[in-house]
């Protein structure tokens, strides 16, 4: 440090730092302009050439998976009419909006989760809450709802793969403009639910 | 043991001490400014977590600086006799052995998050209805946690130079290294921004890399002083030229042969022992010590504790066994 340090290697020294800087502005400008973040497993890109496949964890009625008719298996993925509540139906805006088919996934919420952080599906709904110990495992959005009152407050989440920041910017995106629908939606269910403040 | 009279630091160096600490102040104050601002960005990005521990850590030179620079100046007593002015060497080793350890712990876990493959998770901040991708204002913290420590680096680096106050430099030194933290933590975020997951975990790497160098680098300084090595010219590895003009100065008397000088430092200040062989003939030595004794003083502030002493032949003084070879004969 000290020793050699007044010997100015070429990092250390004004010129050296005002050019980095010059490089450093351009390069965020250039970084701004083509459409950063991006998905380091491609989640986006590979939307465009298969259906996104979306874990359905069972809560009622964020999200509700009806029993296969008498005789039928279960089937994997699960047909789209079996499945019903309000993220399921906020997933289906989201599709369309992306004009992508949607690939409907059954499971039990660590079952599905452990999916996702494997990029084995691409989100994961249904009653996914702020506080869960997987925030740190996948990608969680912030919270867009909340549920409950007084102490017992659930911030409500969807889950994205960990690391797919450009997805999960275009599902909060989603969920910043539809919020007041969800917020509708949950109402009619019987819940509770107020927006989620954000600041 | 009767301690010697305490020091008093010249008025151009007064006046600089004073600076100095106003400038700590200000450190201190912009770090916190500069934790806060990283604390709230920071989300889940190894880099960042990486960086604000070392502005956190870069809090501690200017409040070693502040606890001890005013402390330092205190006049020996019975139980100090040397005085109090190795303080600050002293808590800076400490610092710096906690700079170290840090800064590997910082590095194992840069390690292992890229070993273990994790993709970071860098989300959306929503501000003033705006939701932004928290990239951005991570960027936008890191390069905000430069300016402030560029600029006080400038500040603090000559007035360091002329207390000679080598904590006092060290933490400009530190400050200034800061940017490079910045430029890897912005170039982290980018790369994690254009897919490249690991580019978080590796600026992280490269940050930590950069305080375990601090850390050792300070250690290894301060351990030195403390084991009053040869005293060295601020910010540099060469020899203090002081050693070489006390000797010339004391050469220049007209009643001495030949001298010599051993310094070490205490703090900003040197101690040590003048070795004067003295002409033959020469009357009335008491006087001619004394007149020694204040030489060093007129030599350069920083000389405080020069003991004369005469000797009979400086040979004898380098080379004992010569000289007991030679009373054999």
């Amino acid at each position: 440090m000290s020793q050699g340090w007044d010997r100015a290697p070429i990092l250390h020294s004004v010129v050296g730092m005002q050019r980095m800087a010059v490089v450093l502005v351009v390069g965020v400008i250039l970084a701004a302009a083509c459409g950063i973040p991006h998905d380091p497993v491609g989640t986006m890109e590979e939307l465009e050439s298969r259906p996104l496949r979306v874990g359905v964890a069972e809560s009622a009625p964020w999200a509700v998976v009806d029993e296969p008719p008498r005789g039928e298996g279960i089937g994997e993925p699960v047909p789209d009419s079996r499945v019903r509540g309000v993220e399921p139906d906020l997933v289906r805006a989201l599709a369309e909006s992306l004009g992508t088919p949607v690939e409907w996934h059954a499971g039990g919420e660590s079952e599905l989760l452990e999916r996702l952080e494997r990029y084995e599906l691409d989100l994961v709904v249904g009653g996914l809450t702020r506080s869960s110990p997987w925030s740190k495992r996948v990608g969680m959005t912030t919270p867009y709802v909340k549920s409950g009152a007084g102490d017992r407050v659930s911030a409500h989440v969807w889950a994205a793969a960990p690391g797919e920041n450009g997805f999960i910017m275009r599902l909060e995106r989603f969920l910043e403009a539809h919020k007041d629908e969800a917020v509708v939606a949950a109402e009619k269910e019987g819940l509770a639910v107020a927006r989620e403040a954000r600041e | 043991m009767i301690p010697r009279r305490g020091y008093e630091l010249p008025e151009e160096q007064q006046r600089e001490l004073e600076h100095g600490r106003k400038l700590a102040r200000w450190s201190l104050f912009w770090l916190t400014t500069i934790a806060v601002v990283m604390y709230f960005t920071m989300g889940s990005s190894q880099a960042m977590k990486t960086a604000w521990v070392e502005d956190v850590l870069s809090m501690i030179p200017p409040l070693v600086f502040l606890l001890a620079s005013k402390r330092e100046q205190k006049p020996p007593r019975e139980r100090f006799p040397y005085g109090h002015y190795r303080l600050s060497a002293l808590a800076f080793l400490a610092a710096s052995t906690a700079l170290a350890f840090v800064g590997l712990f910082l590095l194992y876990e840069s390690l292992h998050t890229l070993i273990a493959g994790e993709h970071p998770t860098l989300g959306a901040m929503h501000l003033f209805g705006y939701t932004v991708w928290s990239g951005w204002l991570m960027i936008a913290a890191l390069a905000y946690s430069v300016v402030p420590a560029v600029i006080l680096a400038r500040k603090k680096k000559p007035v360091a130079k002329k207390l000679h106050h080598k904590v006092l430099y060290a933490d400009a030194a530190m400050n200034q290294a800061d940017w490079t933290t910045g430029v890897a933590g912005i170039l982290g975020i980018l790369g994690v921004g254009m897919g490249f997951w690991w580019a978080d975990s590796v600026a992280a790497g490269i940050i930590s890399l950069d305080v375990t160098k601090d850390g050792l680098t300070h250690l290894k300084q301060s351990v030195a002083q403390l084991m009053d090595s040869q005293p060295l010219r601020i910010g540099t590895d060469e020899a203090d030229p002081l050693d070489e003009e006390l000797r010339q100065a004391l050469c220049d008397l007209p009643w001495v042969e030949e001298a010599d000088v051993r310094l070490r430092e205490v703090g900003a200040l040197l101690a040590g022992e003048a070795y004067l062989v003295v002409k033959d003939g020469t009357p009335d030595l008491l006087a001619r010590l004394q007149e020694a004794a204040r030489v060093p003083r007129g030599v350069h502030w920083r000389l405080y504790d020069v003991v004369p002493t005469v000797v009979e032949s400086l040979e004898k003084i380098r080379h004992p066994e010569k000289g007991a070879e030679q009373g054999k004969r």
